[in-house]
């Protein structure tokens, strides 16, 4: 625990505490910009997302891809993936900032379509709407369920932790957050038996 | 996916009751903080489905595939705009503003932690598979409650074509989000437009063909 301080200590004295205005104004003006264009979810700006960051310099692709895999290991909406890239650009404040500057936008689109539709839903042509809505959301559920399990289950190790993970979430009633630190040690167990 | 009966001359405006509010603000607010601490695997929106639908039985599988599919044409993050439109449901305006800083914040400032402490850092083996284990848990979570949707939500012939569509378009043949939106969603619309009940309901009222059996399952 001492070294992982250490580590941490380290890790933040080498990011630039107070990072000039300018890059803080161009990481917020982009990532509104990126919040915005997002339709589809988080993720779906990713390659917008990408050149950006790798063509102003702030990113190699590496830390691009390290900061996504951050992203993915944290709770959460997917906003917290532009955390770990704000910090990268940014220092801390660039992560607060970057944060801020993805979350709000949406979140103000969001709060205002949910006020406008909880008042027309109860209409006749919105029950038309609801109607036609929930097959296309379960086909989407369903194929975006295809497209996760096909790009995450590609090894054997993989394809034990998330079949004996999926096994326990059907058929019992333990609480997700023990199922899911079970298959972190799982993820720690076999990755020790295969070296 | 069960069929139902797409005959049934139940208008569904008519089903819809006001849900009463199922939790407090201060509840509501406290559940999206335990949901933004523990939802890992990249959709957090399968979370907001499990707490709300399953384990407490606010908000209807209909109600849910709604907001879930409505938050897919908003822009952000679906996890983000799915629990706005629940928590505005459940608790109004003032629920939707409530639920999104304890939603957003744990996983923020985890990631500012982890940014912090691994970035560009070389991570010893057991610590990478632990955390891949863990994605893939969430993985699997996400898979666990997909299963749960597809057993639960009851759909007309129709519906279950276009869920059968839908699917194929965005799942196996990998088609991007916006055309298979607007191709299958102009397709549903036609296929569950009003017509009229004629000698079934007596009075020809204009009916959204299928709608009847799913706001009964919704509010049942």
């Amino acid at each position: 625990m001492p070294a992982l301080r250490c580590q941490l200590v380290l890790a933040v004295k080498r990011k630039n505490l107070m990072p000039d205005l300018a890059t803080l104004l161009q990481l917020a003006g982009l990532l509104a910009k990126l919040s915005i264009m997002s339709v589809g979810g988080g993720t779906a700006a990713l390659a917008e997302m990408q050149r950006d960051f790798v063509s102003r310099g702030w990113l190699t692709p590496q830390q691009f891809l390290e900061a996504y895999a951050i992203g993915q290991i944290t709770p959460g909406p997917g906003v917290a993936l532009v955390v770990p890239l704000g910090y990268a650009t940014a220092g801390i404040l660039g992560g607060v900032v970057a944060l801020l500057a993805f979350f709000v936008p949406a979140a103000v689109i969001a709060l205002v379509a949910a006020r406008a539709w909880s008042e027309v839903r109860r209409s006749p042509w919105a029950a038309t709407v609801r109607a036609a809505i929930v097959p296309v959301g379960t086909g989407l559920t369903l194929g975006s369920a295809y497209t996760l399990a096909r790009s995450g289950l590609q090894d054997p190790p993989s394809i034990v932790i998330a079949g004996a993970t999926f096994g326990i979430l059907v058929r019992t009633k333990l609480p997700i957050p023990f199922v899911l630190a079970g298959a972190g040690l799982l993820g720690a167990v076999l990755t020790g038996a295969n070296r | 996916m069960t069929a139902i009966d797409e005959r049934s001359p139940t208008s569904a405006a008519e089903t819809i009751p006001e849900t009463p509010p199922c939790m407090s603000l201060r509840q509501l607010a406290r559940v999206f903080l335990w949901l933004g601490t523990i939802s890992v695997g990249g959709r957090s929106a399968s979370y907001i489905q499990n707490e709300f639908v399953h384990r407490r039985s606010c908000v209807s599988i209909e109600d849910y595939l709604e907001y879930f599919t409505l938050a897919r044409i908003l822009p952000g993050s679906t996890g983000q705009s799915v629990a706005v439109l629940t928590a505005q449901r459940l608790r109004g305006s003032a629920g939707a503003l409530a639920c999104l800083v304890p939603y957003v914040l744990p996983g923020g400032l985890l990631a500012l932690f982890l940014a912090a402490l691994i970035f560009g850092v070389e991570r010893p083996a057991w610590l990478e598979g632990a955390l891949h284990g863990f994605s893939i848990g969430g993985l699997a979570f996400v898979l666990a409650t997909t299963f749960r949707t597809a057993r639960a939500v009851r759909l007309s012939r129709a519906g279950l074509l276009v869920v059968a569509a839908t699917s194929l378009a965005y799942g196996p043949l990998g088609l991007s989000l916006v055309p298979v939106l607007l191709g299958f969603g102009v397709l549903s619309l036609i296929l569950h437009r009003p017509r009229p009940t004629g000698a079934a309901s007596g009075a020809g009222v204009a009916v959204p063909a299928g709608a009847g059996g799913e706001t009964e399952k919704s509010h049942a």
